[in-house]
Parts: structure tokens; sequence; C-alpha cells
């Protein structure tokens, strides 16, 4: 049979091969067709699935694993990959697994219409083709399977992987869309043997869940994730862990991702667990996916770095967490030691931190506003303090002791010569901290009413760590119990503020970051965000903007408050320079940005100034000594958990446990009900 | 730096002394909260000196004592009640306070015993201590936290010249005077011409009198002059040495978290003076919080989730689920396939074993042998049977169903060590587990129809009817406080039906009769015990409460039976995690609480437990089978295998062959022990880890315990291989 005669890499090629071009052509085409050919045009290189020449037509046979529903203009990579081709002289012929599946006939038609323009391979097509109905799964992963497997009734008796047993079983129904789509871009992609993708989706859309399945759908071998920093215990070691609340193998909100299935081995080095140096090489090759940070894989000089202990072929997919902040070299290094393998940088952020695009071929990008529209992420408000400069009264204090009163920004800034400078005045004053927080307050209030029973957040951003503990200080003020987190402090340090921000049973609603909390921290009660600082660079200014902008899943909101009556309020200062990163936010996202500002009223005159302390701007950060951080009161607040407190976070602790037990429910079954419904379930065996 | 940007506490630390202290509390005003304390202990303080009783205690039939303050005004009561009640000082965060403590109460009514010229005023004195529960009284904890220490080092001047005379050393004697001498100078008593008497002048005194009257002196003085601020003094006597460990613990900036200042002997001081609150302290001494300080104030309410797959056809249909479906959710909670809850498993065996021992018991009939051993009360071997003991050990062998006795076995078969427990390992006496967990009214009721049975069929008795109340008030106690008491009545009708029973007749054992020719002929006969007829007067007796008592309290009972242990465990959980503020302890910190309801009620599987009180379980524990399902002839096989050397003994005596024995069966027995600790830890234990036991023993295998201990492990090897 000809689909004998003609190699396939999967099991795709191989139903095309057998449904399809069979039944359509005679087997002396054979000569004509040459499998997985490789095309070079313009200095990319192009695998074409299969390339029939006649004549006078060269057809690029395509096909496609997944088939797109979206319209929306997000994979400029295939297109551009396709206009390559025509270019080249090729015409495409495009197929997807689903149209092989269940429109066989049609393809079949198709094939021999295209076919018949070209004078040679017109004779050797079939009259009155037999069309079989073909034997393949719907899953279209299963078209990413090998053919022996594929063949073997949908089964692989001894799978060589756990990736080869997991794959085909990955519940994708339980992926939105916008992953769904960008697994579908990946697949496609790397079926066509691309090996350099990178997916920007915007904040919010859910990265690490695509990165996950990314994992599972497309490694053979052993998988690597890597992130940025050196703590890294964060989001993906939470993704991966099958006993965490809210995991993506088994904690989708719209369920598990692998029913069914065991969990990956995954292995995760970070100083959390002791030194990384110490880590043999069979401990790592006993894990399915490896989580680490560019940190760890140094350059391979050192024997004590991962590169040196792993070996090319150990590694056939990376993923890179939050690429943008990388530089190219980094990766680009650990990409060249496992260079047989696939890639895939993801970020929420379309250029890296130095401002050049991401290194490799997007091939989906998911917008802020695509992100908005679905529900993902809260619609932005943006509160911009704009006061009048050439009345603002800045005290300057000279090295001899001496004060001088100066009216007007102009006059101040031919003194200090620096709009940076002007900046961190401004930043660092009590005056216009005071400014922002009533603002804060405000939008709290708001969102309190908006969101109750869930607590809604402010995430602050600082200077330094005396600037952090001065807004702290002035959001106490405002009764809005905060505190400040540093990457200098200790781990248990950082763990317990943390707990206290983050678990509803926590005391704190406000937190200034200092380098902290910054890529990859995701949490959507975080409704207030206040960028105290100027910012050089756009992308760090917008991953922190993005902390707060996933939209809240709760029950208590579900009916009352859907995604498109959830916002983010953006308050910051004007003198910060950061009106064009809010503009580029809204140009890149293609928003309008007139429609989300919201410019409070009051705000350019307010009344009360005078009598506040540090009106004068030499109130600063720069002796705390004098601040008394907390009254009584608010110590009891901060640490004593009273009943309410505990018994919140007993049911916290409580939904832990369930989790792990779902976890161990999840892998006993093909057809899971809900975490939600577990819970319910779980409830009426308590006594 | 200015004295007023010193905090308090560090001014306090600099103090050379108590007065230096109260001086500087006085300026300060510090010390104004505690005014109703020091007034009450001054007032107690004075009040024993003058030879008043201060403390009575009262023992109940359980032997648990309460405490009571003698001579409080209403004031003072209403104050102690406030201020500390277990529930008042849990609130403030104190939950390291234990539930119970053992209390000398005596020790503050020794002034009184010697000032009224009683001859052995310590043992008076000693002869009132005992458990008392302090979550019942705030007098008690009040006694714990204030008042026991200080009494304790009050009367320790008499301790030296009465139970510890001629015990310590010369330099620690010296040692002991000085710090009796620091201790009643800080309390600003005038007293050094009085101890001199007691410390330098002892030995002079001619007799008995005149040391008792110079002790009384001693008293008589400490009483003169002892003033109105006593009670403050000694309030800062204590502060002193809780301010330097405060500052010896903490940073530069003056805080430290709770947990690292607060050690246990620092405890009782918190809560005698603060309440049991950190943040007092803190707010006395003018220091903030540790930064990552947490207290907790109130334990959460810790629903049970005990139910499993026997309600899975309601919870689907209330769900809108397949049956199916629940079952596989219940067996992801439980780990077992069946989705069977284990506690309602046990439930439902120890229920089908009641009605086994209720038949059994009804049906016992003079001329049948003893039920002692129908219930198994103790953790032994036994090779084989004796048929003339009254004890017959495994009996429910021959009389339970082997179905039962299969379930019990597979049920009660494995536990955790308190050690290890991520690890289950096997129990080698499952009946006795099984026995343990069904409680108090098992034992009491199998102990009822044996008492009967052995005083109608002998030999002996324990007791008679008139005294198995008593004998058995423990087990009436815990059945009283579970709210499943036996009626009264029972003991009435048992008396009544004893004095219908037929007159005592010997039992006569090992006749023998010994012709001497002629005719004549000698009988030895030995007695052996009593019996009298009517045991089937008794019998139905029982029968008849027992089943009534069951109609009416067996499913209270056995919901009462896990329902506490599962709740005490959890709250040991939350506890811990008040103690910890607010993080779950670790497994092996909850490994104490855990291990009795884990062993009982989820097979040693500790997961289970976690799973109930609706905690993540910190390790999912492992299960390494090592021990061979005939326990007896595995340990029947290395006492076969152990040599037998003779050793010496005691006074230079050599062992024969019975002690040798002895000591062979004791290690063969001790050889479950070894398999169980192979199965916790995955490898042959070491001679350390198995205890003293072996050491005790090993000299009837070696003189070199090395090679004692290698021939120990090599006989138990090849009996485990032999017999598994």
């Amino acid at each position: 049979m000809l689909y004998e005669k003609l190699s396939a890499d999967s099991f795709l090629e191989y139903a095309f091969l057998r449904w399809v071009f069979t039944p359509a052509v005679s087997s002396a085409i054979t000569s004509q067709v040459i499998p997985q050919f490789e095309v070079l045009f313009d200095g990319r290189k192009y695998r074409i699935d299969y390339a029939v020449s006649g004549e006078r037509l060269r057809i690029a046979v395509e096909l496609d694993g997944f088939e797109f529903h979206g319209n929306r203009y997000a994979f400029s990579y295939d297109r551009l990959r396709q206009n390559d081709l025509h270019a080249a002289g090729w015409t495409v012929l495009r197929f997807s697994y689903d149209s092989i599946r269940l429109d066989t006939t049609r393809c079949v038609s198709q094939l021999q219409a295209l076919l018949s323009l070209d004078p040679l391979l017109k004779t050797l097509l079939v009259d009155d083709p037999v069309v079989e109905k073909p034997k393949m799964d719907p899953n279209p992963l299963y078209g990413l399977s090998s053919v022996q497997k594929a063949l073997n009734n949908m089964t692989d008796p001894s799978p060589e992987s756990y990736f080869d047993a997991v794959r085909d079983k990955l519940n994708l129904k339980t992926l939105r869309d916008c992953q769904t789509q960008a697994l579908a871009a990946l697949g496609n992609y790397y079926h066509s043997a691309g090996t350099n993708a990178a997916c920007v989706m915007s904040v919010g859309a859910g990265k690490t869940a695509l990165g996950v399945c990314a994992c599972l759908a497309f490694t053979n071998r052993r998988a690597m994730v890597i992130t940025p920093g050196s703590v890294i215990r964060g989001t993906f070691d939470k993704a991966f862990d099958h006993q965490n609340v809210g995991n993506a193998l088994y904690g989708l909100p719209n369920g598990p991702l692998i029913p069914g299935c065991k969990p990956p081995h995954v292995l995760t080095l970070d100083r959390e667990e002791g030194p990384i140096h110490g880590v043999r090489r069979q401990d790592l090759l006993k894990a399915d996916i490896i989580v680490t940070n560019f940190h760890s894989l140094g350059t391979g000089s050192d024997e004590d770095d991962l590169l040196a202990k792993l070996e090319n072929e150990d590694i056939d997919l990376i993923v890179v967490d939050e690429a943008h902040i990388a530089a190219s070299e980094s990766y680009q290094r650990a990409f060249q030691h496992f260079n047989s393998g696939k890639t895939l940088l993801m970020s929420a952020c379309f250029q890296r931190l130095d401002g050049k695009p991401i290194d490799a071929d997007v091939v989906y990008r998911y917008r802020l506003i695509d992100s908005i529209a679905d529900g993902h992420a809260k619609n932005l408000r943006v509160h911009r303090f704009a006061p009048d400069t050439a009345e603002t009264t800045y005290e300057m204090v000279w090295p001899d002791g001496s004060r001088e009163e100066i009216v007007g920004r102009e006059a101040l800034l031919a003194l200090v010569k620096d709009e940076r400078r002007l900046a961190r005045i401004t930043a660092k004053s009590d005056a216009p901290i005071r400014m922002i927080m009533r603002e804060v307050r405000n939008a709290l209030d708001l969102q309190e009413n908006l969101l109750s029973p869930v607590k809604p957040r402010v995430l602050f951003s600082a200077l330094g760590e005396r600037h952090a503990e001065q807004i702290a200080r002035i959001a106490e003020d405002y009764k809005i119990p905060c505190s400040h987190l540093h990457h200098s402090m200790s781990e248990g340090r950082i763990k317990t503020t943390r707990a206290r921000f983050e678990q509803d049973s926590g005391d704190l609603q406000g937190i200034v970051q200092l380098k902290m909390l910054g890529q990859g921290y995701d949490f959507p009660p975080i409704t207030v965000v206040v960028p105290m600082r100027p910012y050089g660079s756009f992308s760090e200014f917008y991953q922190f903007i993005g902390r707060g902008i996933r939209t809240i899943q709760h029950p208590a909101l579900t009916g009352r408050v859907g995604p498109a009556e959830q916002f983010l309020d953006i308050i910051y200062h004007a003198e910060l320079g950061l009106d064009e990163h809010i503009d580029t936010i809204y140009r890149e996202n293609d928003m309008d940005p007139l429609t989300a500002h919201v410019i409070p009223e009051g705000w350019r005159k307010v009344e009360d100034c005078e009598a506040l302390p540090g009106t004068r701007g030499h109130d600063t950060a720069s002796h705390p000594d004098a601040f008394v951080l907390f009254e009584r009161g608010a110590i009891e607040q901060r640490i004593v958990h009273d009943e309410a407190r505990v018994e919140t976070r007993r049911v916290e602790r409580e939904k832990e446990a369930l989790a792990q037990r779902y976890s161990a429910y999840v892998q006993s079954t093909n057809n899971p009900v809900t975490f939600e419904q577990f819970v319910q379930v779980m409830r009426q065996f308590n006594e | 730096m200015s004295s007023e940007s010193i905090s308090f506490g560090r001014r306090a630390l600099e103090a050379p002394s108590v007065k230096a202290f109260l001086e500087l509390e006085d300026q300060e005003k510090r010390g104004e909260i505690f005014a109703i304390l020091d007034s009450l202990i001054t007032s107690v303080f004075i009040r024993s000196l003058q030879g008043e009783r201060i403390i009575s205690m009262t023992e109940n039939e359980v032997y648990e004592n309460s405490l009571n303050i003698e001579g409080l005004t209403p004031k003072q009561r209403e104050f102690l009640s406030a201020s500390y009640s277990l529930a008042q000082q849990q609130s403030k965060g104190a939950w390291f306070l234990p539930d119970k403590a053992s209390l000398g109460g005596g020790l503050a009514n020794f002034p009184s015993y010697l000032s009224k010229g009683f001859r052995f005023p310590h043992a008076l004195a000693s002869l009132q201590r005992g458990k008392v529960l302090l979550k019942d009284s705030a007098e008690a904890i009040f006694f714990w936290a204030v008042l026991g220490p200080m009494f304790e080092r009050l009367i320790y001047p008499f301790e030296l010249r009465g139970r510890l005379c001629g015990s310590l050393l010369a330099e620690d004697e010296e040692e002991a005077w000085s710090e009796v001498a620091i201790f009643l100078d800080s309390l600003g008593f005038q007293v050094s011409a009085e101890v001199s008497v007691l410390r330098g002048e002892w030995k002079n005194l001619p007799d008995a009198a005149s040391q008792l009257g110079a002790k009384q002196q001693f008293l008589r003085v400490l009483g003169s002059t002892a003033d109105s601020r006593i009670g403050t003094r000694y309030r800062l006597f204590m502060f002193r040495s809780l301010i330097e460990q405060y500052y010896k613990k903490s940073k530069a900036d003056g805080r430290v978290k709770r947990k690292q200042a607060l050690t246990k002997p620092f405890q009782t001081t918190l809560s005698g003076f603060f309440q049991g609150d950190w943040l007092g302290l803190l707010d006395y001494l003018g220091e903030q919080p540790h930064p990552e300080e947490q207290i907790v104030t109130a334990l959460p309410k810790t629903p049970l989730r005990v139910k499993g797959a026997s309600r899975a056809a309601e919870i689907a249909a209330s769900q809108g689920i397949s049956t199916e479906e629940v079952e596989r959710i219940a067996a992801a909670l439980w780990g077992e396939s069946a989705g069977t809850s284990p506690v309602e498993a046990r439930i439902s065996t120890l229920k089908k074993f009641w009605d086994a021992f209720d038949k059994i018991h009804a049906k016992q009939e003079t001329g049948m042998g003893p039920l002692w051993g129908l219930v198994e009360e103790t953790g032994s071997i036994a090779f084989e049977r004796n048929a003339e003991t009254p004890y017959q050990p495994s009996l429910y062998r021959e009389l339970f169903s082997s179905e039962l006795i299969n379930e019990i076995e597979s049920l009660w078969g494995n536990i955790m060590l308190t050690k290890w427990p991520d690890r289950i390992v096997t129990e080698p006496f499952p009946h006795r587990l099984m026995a343990e967990t069904f409680g108090p009214a098992l034992f009491f009721w199998q102990s009822c129809a044996l008492t009967a049975w052995f005083i109608c069929e002998g030999p002996y008795s324990r007791t008679d009817m008139a005294g198995l109340a008593h004998h058995q008030r423990r087990e009436l106690h815990e059945l009283k406080e579970m709210q499943t008491p036996v009626s009264e009545q029972l003991f009435v009708e048992l008396i009544e039906g004893e004095s219908r029973l037929g007159p005592e007749e010997a039992i006569t054992r090992n006749e023998s009769t010994t012709e001497v020719g002629h005719g004549v002929s000698f009988t030895i006969s030995m007695s052996a015990g009593t019996r009298r007829k009517g045991f089937e007067i008794l019998r139905d007796i029982i029968t008849r409460h027992r089943r009534s008592w069951a109609n009416q309290y067996m499913n209270s009972y056995l919901r009462a039976r896990w329902e506490s242990e599962i709740k005490a465990a959890a709250n040991a959980f939350n506890l811990l995690l008040g103690e910890k503020g607010g993080k779950s302890p670790t497994l092996k910190q909850f490994a104490r609480s855990a291990a009795l309801p884990t062993n009982h009620w989820f097979k040693g599987n500790v997961s289970g437990l976690y799973r109930t009180i609706g905690e993540k379980s910190p390790a999912e524990p492992t299960q390494l089978t090592l021990m061979p399902k005939d326990k007896r002839a595995f340990v029947r096989h290395v006492f076969e295998n152990l040599p037998s050397l003779q050793f010496q003994m005691y006074e230079g005596r050599i062992s024969d062959d019975t002690a040798q024995d002895y000591y062979r069966k004791e290690l063969a027995e001790l050889a479950i022990k070894f398999v169980q600790l192979e199965e916790a830890l995955g490898r042959s234990p070491e001679m350390k880890e198995i205890g003293e036991k072996f050491l005790y023993r090993s000299n009837v295998l070696s003189a070199d315990q090395g090679e004692a201990w290698r021939i120990y492990s090599d006989a138990v090897r090849n009996a485990r291989n032999a017999t598994k």
C-alpha cells in the first residue's frame, strides 16, 4: 500500500497518508513525494510534511494537529511561514487532524483537485477513490503520538516515558480558549519541525498552566522549566505540586488536566530545599520535569553547575518563564547545551528588559485587551495625580542646615538639574505619599463594597527599605494595615509576611515591595497597585502592574461581580514620570487610554495640604528613626489571631487538605468531578 | 543614648538588686497594674507565715485532686477566676499550660504545721500532694504558677535542715544556703541571725527539741518581719530572672520571638504574673514584638470527617453524581479501594465482637472453664496453656468465629510507633489493641463476669460483690464521664445474689492415697481455694444488666470512644498550632498525641487521622511487613535457637536452667520488638535502639554484649526467615 511506502513521523502524518493520500493517488506517485522536506528561504528553514513535485506545481502538504476557531490575529508566525513558502514557489495545501478524521472525503477531493492542476500529477490520481472511515481518536493530541503507539489500539503497553503515557490523556477542555489556542499553535509549530517558539500572553491569561500543559504535551524524555531569580519556589513549583490548592495538574478551575493519570515526578531545585550544587546526576535523571533557575544552571564550567551534570539528550523541552527578564545569553547557553530539544519562551511582555524583542518565533500572542475581553484580566482604572506644579512648595535644605522655600517645579528643577531626581524627591516626600494614600483609601473602600467578602489588597512599590517603611507607616495612618517586603529579609520573615498578606486570615491589606513579588507573582485579590517610584524599564513597570491584573474567582462573587465588573486601580503621581509607560500599555494592547483614565476631583487643589506633616518635602524617609511604626492597637491587629481569624485559617488548611485528597481521587478516575463538587461531597462525610 | 530611649526592661536589667528594681518601678509607676496581685500574694504569704492553713486538697475515687486556697476574700476569688482560668490564660495565647499537674499544696501549710509544733511537719506537708486538673480551677493554676514556686523557695531552708540534711556535698550545701540568703534578702526579711543558727550552729544544738525550736524561731521572725510589700518584692524577684532571660535571647533591637525566650521554666512566670499575656510582658518592658510574632488566642472548631462509602448512595443522590464516583471519592479519602471509613469499619467490628462476647458470657455454666482470656489483656506470647491455671491465654481463638478473629486481626494488625510516625509497623497483639479500643466498658463487663465466676467456681476471686464497684472504680468513673453509667442497682442485686449462693466448699487438688499395708492407707489432699454453688444466679443478673446497658448506651458509648480520642488529638494539634503561632506542627511533633487514635482507629496510618480532622497530612506513611504471621512460632523459634549460658546472678550465685530459660524467654519475646523496629527503620536495629531490656538479659547469650547482640540478631533473622 502507498501509505506503507512513505515515511511518517507522527500519527497525524500516518493518518494523512493512510486515509487521504492513499485513496487519492496511485502508488506510482511515490517518486514524486519527499516526506519531511526541508526548505530554506531568506535564511529561514522550514520543514514541509510532504513535498509533492509535479511538472509545473510544487505542492507543500502541511498537516496541523489543531484547527483554530478563534478569529483573532494571533498566529503571525504561521502566516509568515506560509507567505515564505508561497514566495519560494510552493503551493500550500493544509489538512488538520480533525478534517482528516471527520471530513475525509472532502480532504481527498481537495487533494485531487489541486493535484489535477499539474499535468504529471493528474495522471496519478485514482478515479472513484474509495474512502475509508479513519480510525482516529477524537483527541488531536493523538496526532502527535508515534505511529506505532497510535496503531496499538490507542494505548501504549509499555510507554517509554511518563509523557508517552499522559500526553493523549490531557483534558484540553479544562484549558481556557487562549491556552488551547496557544497549545495548538505550539503543536503545529513543533510538528512542522520548529524548535524555538515563544508565546507572548498577557498577565492573567494563564501562562503557567500553558507551560505545564506544554511540558506534558511536547516532552518525550524530560522537560526543564527555567524561571528567573534565585528563589523559584513560586508559581511553577506550586503549579506542579499536585497536592496544592489550585495546582495546574488537578486543580484548574474547569477540572483536572490529567484525570486518571499520576502526576509527573517534578524536581524543584531552589535554595529552600538545600544547596543546589549537592544534587546528583542520578537524582536529576529520576525526574520527569526539572524546575530551576538560570543561576543554578550556571555556565557548565563548574562541576556543580546543573549544565555540567546534564547531557544534551537528557532534556528535550525547555520552557523559559518570564523570558523577557533573562538576558538572551543566559537562555541561549542552555539552549546550546540541549540543542537537540525544543524550546518555549513565555512572557507577558513583547520586549525584554533591555528593550530588544524576544528572540524566538512568536507562535501565539494574547494581548491584555484580549484577556480583559475574555474575562481573565480586570479592567484598568488609572488614577493620575497631577498637582499644579507651578504652585507646589518645596523646601530645600542646604548643607549648612539653612532652609529655603522654593515655589514651583521649574524653580526647583533649575536647582537640582535632573528630572529623575525631582521624581525621587516626590516619591520620598510625605505630602505626595499622603495625597496618593488618600486615593488608595477611597479606591479600597469602593473595592471593599464591590467585592465583599473578598478583602481587596493593595500593592505598593518603593525605592528602598526606608522608603518602604515610610509608605507602610503612612498607609497605617489611613487604616490600611501594611508591611513591606525586601529581598534581603530572611526566608522566614518573607514567608510570614506573605502569609499575613495572602491568607484570608492574614491581617495585612497592603504590602510595599522592593524587588519582591515581581515576575510570576500573581494574586487576584490585589485590586489596587501603586507605583511609588519612577521606573526606567517599561517591562519592570508592566510586570508590577500585572501583579493584580488577574480576575478574582470566588464563589461569593459568582453571579454578582463578574470579570467585567472587576477593576484594577492604578494610582500614581504624575511627577514620577510614569505617563509614558501607561501610554505604552494602552498603545501595545490597542486600548483607548482616554476611557480608562480617572482624574479624581479635588486632586488639583488640596486644602488640608499645609496642615499635614512633611508637606514641604523635607520630612522624608531619610530620618526614619523618629517614626513610630506601631501603636499597641496596631500590634494586636497584626499578630494576635482571634477566633474568627483562627477559624478562617482552619478553613484554608482544610482546603489544602482536601486538595491533597482531590489529587488522589483524580488519579483514580477518568471523569472526575470538579474540585468544588469534591469539596461538597467531602463535607457530607463530616460527622 | 538618653535614659528615655532605653527601654524600661533594659534599665530594670541593670538594677543591682530587687530593692533597686522596686525603686525604679515605683519611680516610673510601672507596677500599678500588679496592685491586686501583689496584695493577694502578700496576704497569702503573711497568713501562711503566721501559721494559717492556706491550702486544702481533696481527692476523688480516681485519685484526682481539687485544690482550694482557703481564706480568700470574695474580691480575691473574683480576681483569680477572671485572671487565672485556663480559658482566660489561653485567650492570651498561653497554650503551654498543662491539663493537669502534680501540685504540692501542703507546702503552703508547712508553716502552719511547724508553728503548731507537729513533730513531722515535712511529712504532713508532703502528704498533701497529688494530680490536679488545672482546667477545672483558676485557683489551681494560680498555685501552679505563683504560690507553688513561692512556697518551694520559702520552705527550702527548712528542707535543708530536714529532708535534705546530710544529702548534699559541702559545696552544694554552701551554694544552697547562699541562694536562701539571696532570696530572703531580696524579699526584705531581716533574719540573718536566725539563718546563721540553721546554717552554721545547727550541729551545736543539743537535741531535737532545740532544733525544732530554732526552726520555729526562724519562722516567727519571718512572720514578724514580712511587710506589706513582700508580694511585690517576690514578683520582682521572679521578674529579674525572666528579664535576664528575655535580654539574653533578644537581639540588639530588643525583640525576640516568644517561643525563643519563653523556655519552660519561664512559662509559669508569664502565666503567674502576666496571665499568660506575652504582649503584656512586652508592654511592661517597653519592647516591641518580633516582626514575625504570631499569637493565637482561640482554637479552631475541628469538624470530624468519619463517614465513608456507606453513605455513597445518599450523597450521590444529593449531589447529582453517580454512586461510583462518590465511592471513588471515599476511596481517595480513606486510601482504601472500598472507600470504607476506618472508624465505621471498626465500630461495626466492635459491635460484632460485643454480640459474640455477650452470648458467650450469657451461656457460661458451672462445669465449664473460666473465661479469663476471652479478652486479651496482656502483650505476651504464651508458648503453651496450662489447663490448671485460671488464665487461659488466647481463649478467644477457640470461642470466637474465625471470621471475627480475622476481621480483628486485619483492622488492628498495624500500628505506628511514636518515634517513626511515617512508618506503619505490625501490631503483635491485635486482640489486645482491639480491647483497648473498645475501652472501659469491655474491661468492666469482663471483670464483672469473671468476679462472679471466680466467687462461685473458685479457686479465688480478687474481690467479693461488695467490693466490686471499688475494684472497678476507674472503669466506672470513665463510663460515668462518658455519660454511659452502669446502674448502681447492678451492685445491689449482685450483693443480694451473692447472699443466695451456696456455702463455701473447699476445692481439693493433688489428692493421693498411699497403701501402707495391713489395710491402712494415707490420703493426702491439698486444698486449692473454694467454690460456691449458684453461679447462674449471678450470671443472669449480670447478663440482664449488661444487655440493658448495651441497649441503652452502646451506640453513644462507641461514638464517645472514637470521638473523644480523635477530638483529643485534634485538640492537641490545635494546641501545638497555637503554640507555634498558627504554623502546623510537624508530624514528629504531633506524633505523641496522634499515636493513640491512629492505632485504635486508623491501623497505624496517621494520614487517616489527619484526614479525619481536616488537616493536610505531611506524609503518606509507608509499610514494610517483615513480621511472621505466626508470632508464637516465631518467638518459640528464637527461644529454641538462643544459647543458654550460665551467668553470674546476684550475691555470686550462678544461674540455673530455670533462670536461663526465663532470660531466653524474655529475649525471645523481645524479638517481636526487633522486627517491629526493622519494619520502622528499614534496616536491622542496633543494640542501643532496642532498649535496655536486652542488656539486662544478654549475659545468657554471651558475657560480651557485642557478641551477644550478634548472636541474638542472627537468631532473630533466622527465626524470621524460618517462620515467614
